[in-house]
This record gives structure tokens, C-alpha cells and sequence, in this order.
């Protein structure tokens, strides 16, 4: 029963992330879909247009980094599928982040120019390292509830 | 109250981050979710209870920490355009002409760019728009509740993690 649950909630997740990924790139191919769209990731992105991934004129909703997360989250949340993480010891979730801040003071401090690609990168490490933390938590979070459920049935 | 006060006063803190252009360029979308994780160590302060986490309280805590950002972060970009008189949608609305313009025509894309128009003029003259209010509401309170149960449950994972007994 509970091994059947996840299976759905982990299909409920694919799905959640595959449209949110794709509502972001969306306007790449539906340039009029932009200002609906934009009132959702306005608020999760700075979206500075030279920070953002052009394709032609167009461009992403999100910026290079939060378009590496959230492709980093899509990604694992499809090799959950395959990869069992259980209670992941905290180091690499700061591991990941590493990158990200060595990138943001790098190029904040002028020892390089702001990278579309690098900061891809970083944010995919990041979200693909997150994705395990939020699995693993949603997993407990299940758990709690189907044991309250059971106690209350008993 | 005790439960509740934690996500008050980060949400407030992630609403007024959210509107600072600085802040938001650096943390992006990471706002909600830090905003989660601080609602929690809050939280363990202010009940003096430091016992491992449960995720649904993480949760629960994450979510209303998700909804007060939402809520603080909405009235203070009202207040900005108000004081201001534009926003987003004035500043955009030239280029996505164009980009309807250069598009098949389509009667659907005019009733949208005439509603656009509406709210863009309603916001220049008075500085206000219903309509705008409530998309940025609704767009908010959906975004940031999920990013703060996201933050709640990574806040758990982190703050329990560090109660572990090291062998």
C-alpha cells in the first residue's frame, strides 16, 4: 500500500516538474504565453535578462542558475526512480553549494564575468544534490501521516 | 501563537527581501525556502524544545512562512507601484505588442492585449489595478506556499541532521 503510494506521489512529482520546467522555457515557442507566465516566475527568479538563456529573440523565464536548479531537481527527481536515498548525510548538500557561492563571489568581485553556462552548471549540481534532501523529507513526511492514519484505524 | 510567530516574522523578513532588487539578485529564488529553514530554528527557540523535527510540523511551518511572504510581499509591491504608478506589466507591454504583432493573427491575442492595456493604464493614472492585485496575490500565495513546504522540508533534513549523535 505505502510502496504503491510513493509510486504515484513520485509520478505526481515528475509531472509537477516537467510542467514547471516547461513553463519557463515555454515562451521560447509561445512568446505570447510570457506575461501569464511570468506572474508565477517573477517571484521565484530576479529574471535579469543578461543572466537569462536566450534562444533568438526569446528568452527563459528564469535565470541561468535558477534554470540549472530546477533542471537539476527534474533530473533526480527521475533517477529517484532507480536510486534509493535514505537519511543522506548533511555534507553533501553543503558540498553542492560550494560551487554556487565560489561562482557568486567570483564573478562579484570581478575575477571573472557573470557565465550563463557556469552557473548552469553550479545551479544543476545543486538542485540535482537537493532534490535527495526533499525526496527523503517528503518520504518522512508520508510515513508521519500513514502512521497517524493507521493509529487512528486501530 | 508560539507556532505561528516563527513563520510570521520570517515571512515578513522573506517579504521584504523579495522586493529589495539587490538581496533578490543574489538569493533568488532561495528566499522562500531559507526564510522555511529560519522559521524553524525560530521555532525550536521560541518553544525551547530542541527534539527532533517532525516533517509535518516542518511542513506546516514551511507552508505558513510560504503564505505570510506571500501576503507582506504582495502589499509591498502594491504599495511601490502605487507610489510609483508602474510595474512589470507597464514596462513589458511595448515589446510583447510586438512579439503578439509579429504572431498569426488571432482575435484572443486582442481581447488579451486590450485587457493588458486596461490594466496598464489603470495603474500609470491612479496607480492601482484590481485585476494585477489579485493575479500578483494568487500567483504569489501558489508559488511561495510551495517553495516554503520545499524550505520547511529541507530545514528539517538540516536541523535534524545536526542532532544526530556523532559516532
Amino acid at each position: 500500500m505505502l510502496k504503491s503510494k510513493y509510486k504515484t506521489i513520485k509520478i505526481i512529482f515528475n509531472f509537477l516538474l516537467l510542467a514547471w520546467c516547461s513553463g519557463f522555457i515555454l515562451p521560447v515557442v509561445f512568446p505570447q504565453l510570457t506575461p501569464i507566465l511570468n506572474l508565477f516566475y517573477r517571484n521565484v527568479c530576479h529574471q535579469n535578462l543578461s543572466k537569462t538563456i536566450y534562444t533568438g529573440n526569446f528568452h527563459f523565464l528564469v535565470c541561468s542558475r535558477c534554470t540549472g536548479i530546477y533542471l537539476g531537481l527534474l533530473a533526480s527527481s527521475f533517477i529517484i526512480w532507480f536510486k534509493q536515498a535514505d537519511n543522506i548525510p548533511l555534507k553533501y548538500l553543503i558540498i553542492s553549494t560550494i560551487p554556487i557561492m565560489i561562482d557568486i563571489l567570483f564573478y562579484s568581485f570581478g575575477i571573472y564575468n557573470y557565465s550563463k553556462p557556469l552557473a548552469l552548471l553550479t545551479g544543476f549540481v545543486f538542485g540535482s544534490t537537493g532534490f535527495f534532501y526533499i525526496w527523503d523529507g517528503i518520504e518522512k513526511l508520508l510515513n508521519e501521516l500513514y502512521s497517524k492514519k493507521r493509529e487512528i484505524v486501530e | 501563537m508560539n507556532k505561528y510567530l516563527p513563520a510570521l516574522v520570517c515571512g515578513f523578513a522573506a517579504g521584504v527581501l523579495n522586493i529589495v532588487p539587490v538581496v533578490k539578485n543574489f538569493s533568488c529564488c532561495l528566499i522562500i525556502p531559507t526564510a522555511a529553514i529560519f522559521s524553524l530554528v525560530l521555532f525550536q527557540r521560541a518553544n525551547k524544545n530542541f527534539t527532533i523535527l517532525r516533517a509535518g510540523t516542518c511542513t506546516l511551518l514551511g507552508l505558513f512562512t510560504g503564505i505570510f511572504a506571500a501576503i507582506f510581499g504582495t502589499i509591498f509591491e502594491i504599495i511601490i507601484i502605487l507610489i510609483t504608478k508602474t510595474s512589470d506589466l507597464t514596462t513589458s507591454l511595448p515589446e510583447l505588442e510586438k512579439l503578439v504583432k509579429s504572431l498569426p493573427a488571432n482575435p484572443i491575442w486582442d481581447e488579451v492585449m486590450n485587457l493588458m492595456y486596461k490594466v496598464s493604464d489603470q495603474i500609470t493614472q491612479t496607480g492601482f489595478s484590481l485585476i494585477y492585485s489579485i493575479s500578483i496575490l494568487f500567483s504569489s500565495l501558489i508559488i511561495d506556499s510551495i517553495f516554503g513546504m520545499i524550505g520547511g522540508i529541507i530545514g528539517m533534513q538540516i536541523i535534524n541532521n545536526r542532532m544526530k549523535p556523532k559516532i
